[in-house]
């Protein structure tokens, strides 16, 4: 199994990095974020055997069925209302996609997006982006001011997390308002406080806020290791969270630039190579209600 | 009276190969128990404890605006549905009436295999596939999101199929069409739904 399992780490980072050399080449495209570190790196809070199937099944299944249904609405003459590159703003836009796509966006292309900031945001145990020291000013001083403290707010978030019933999520998001600019809220399946209150969906707090920092609660997340115990992985995930990428989400959500969540490198068997941004650099904006205007501003046909 | 979980229909690893021991004891063991131990929390003292369970299902629906014990209480009733729909050694054919009513229903047993797998699938997050008879004998697949289930829409379920991630994962993992296979060719108990079926045709 162990065998099996470096096998597969070997081929997941090989693939990562040939997917990255096509975008180069190709159009800018949606694609996985290339992991910085090892799918073993995280043990032993989160184990190599779920990272294989999280990172390499689950998640890349998203990216893929996301890139079939935009490559079958513009091959069928469907105008799009963003750029079929920015995933951000193709979630943010959701209300304004025709059926089906918007269902199939709304869960393919959530479930892409919402990944993207996960495993952005996780680190190896013990390194010293983990440590509550790593988390920038601007950061901390929001979180004690919406919150008392950062205990207080990752108690708070755990406690979201672990109430989440069925599949979804726990999110820190930005909120925009500048006497609460931090707030918590939890979304159901793949859905994303960007996309805004859907129709028929559950109320979600602080609908349109822009995450920073989001908690998977789906079982596959969890499971191999931890059965139904959620709590035991709660515990283990914010020893692997990467609090100097959740303050560099922090602060690209204040200054209104979009979330970087496709650039980096692959990690190279080699040198490294560049991957494409896919549509990271464009001008978007975030934040509360801002995210839709800017998206409707980049009107593309594609 | 707080409620009590019937016990399981068969020994943990009866179904194995086709569903794991370690799966039993998480799903029936822990899943299922907490939404019991949960449920009975949340009714104690209340009118709910001198209902039966699908009266304290109903109640707590609460016409489509559930209450926090609506969650525990379906998903009881639920699981427990589910473990009687199933049997070592299962799968097979039906027979008799039900697979006349299959046949009338969907065209085959094969077609009806396929919508019954394809509500699985498509049951996007965690939920329940369904199988549904009314007073006439027609049947329809249905599909429900987490605890949802068909008795709230006065409907009679004859037949379900757990899609929580809880119920596969350990098994076969992200895998969710194969699991489904093995419920629909290993699994199931065919003549436990023929008994509901002459109940809700009776």
């Amino acid at each position: 199994m162990a065998r099996i399992i470096s096998y597969m780490n070997r081929f997941v980072i090989v693939a990562a990095a040939a997917s990255a050399l096509l975008a180069c080449s190709a159009q800018a495209q949606i694609q996985q974020v290339a992991l910085p570190y090892a799918l073993d790196a995280l043990e032993p809070e989160i184990d190599n055997a779920t990272m294989n199937f999280h990172y390499g099944t689950h998640y890349a299944t998203y990216v893929n069925n996301t890139l079939a249904a935009l490559k079958n609405a513009t091959d069928s003459g469907v105008r799009l209302p963003v750029a079929t590159s920015n995933l951000t703003a193709l979630i943010s836009s959701i209300k304004r996609l025709p059926s089906p796509l918007n269902t199939t966006i709304r869960n393919q292309g959530g479930g892409a997006w919402n990944h993207a900031l996960y495993f952005k945001h996780l680190t190896p145990p013990g390194s010293p982006a983990t440590q509550s020291t790593a988390i920038s000013a601007p950061l901390r001083d929001a979180i004690n001011a919406n919150f008392g403290s950062v205990d207080n707010m990752t108690a708070a978030l755990s406690a979201a997390a672990g109430k989440v019933f069925g599949s979804g999520w726990a999110w820190l998001c930005y909120t925009g308002n500048s006497s609460a600019d931090l707030a918590i809220t939890t979304t159901p399946n793949q859905d994303n406080p960007l996309m805004g209150q859907l129709p028929g969906a559950p109320a979600v707090s602080a609908a349109g806020c822009t995450p920073i920092l989001g908690i998977d609660v789906w079982e596959h997340a969890y499971y191999l290791k931890h059965g139904p115990k959620r709590p035991a992985y709660l515990e283990s995930f914010w020893k692997v969270l990467n609090w100097q990428q959740v303050s560099k989400n922090y602060d690209s959500a204040v200054q209104g630039l979009e979330l970087d969540l496709s650039e980096a490198a692959p990690r190279a068997l080699e040198a490294p190579s560049k991957a494409v941004s896919a549509g990271s650099s464009s001008s978007g904006s975030a934040g509360f209600g801002a995210m839709a205007a800017a998206a409707a501003a980049l009107l593309a046909v594609v | 009276m707080p409620f009590t979980l019937p016990p399981l229909p068969y020994a943990m690893d009866a179904l194995e190969p086709h569903m794991s021991k370690r799966t039993l004891e998480f799903h029936y063991g822990k899943h299922h128990q907490a939404y019991l131990d949960n449920m009975n929390k949340q009714i104690a003292g209340s009118e709910l404890e001198a209902k039966t369970l699908e009266g304290v299902v109903l109640s707590s629906w609460n016409n489509g605006s559930p209450t926090p014990v609506f969650n525990n209480a379906a998903q009881v009733w639920n699981h427990t549905f589910f473990w009687e729909n199933m049997k070592p050694n299962g799968g097979g054919a039906p027979s008799g009436k039900l697979a006349d009513a299959i046949n009338a229903s969907f065209g085959s047993l094969d077609e009806f295999k396929a919508q019954f797998k394809n509500a699985g699938a498509t049951q996007f997050g965690s939920g329940w596939a369904w199988l549904v008879a009314d007073k006439a004998g027609k049947l329809t697949v249905e599909k429900t999101p987490n605890a949802v289930t068909p008795l709230v829409e006065g409907k009679t379920p004859i037949l379900t199929m757990d899609v929580w991630e809880h119920a596969y994962y350990l098994d076969v993992q992200n895998r969710r069409p194969d699991y489904m296979n093995t419920f629909v060719e290993k699994l199931i108990d065919w003549e436990a739904v023929a008994k509901r079926f002459e109940a809700a045709t009776a």
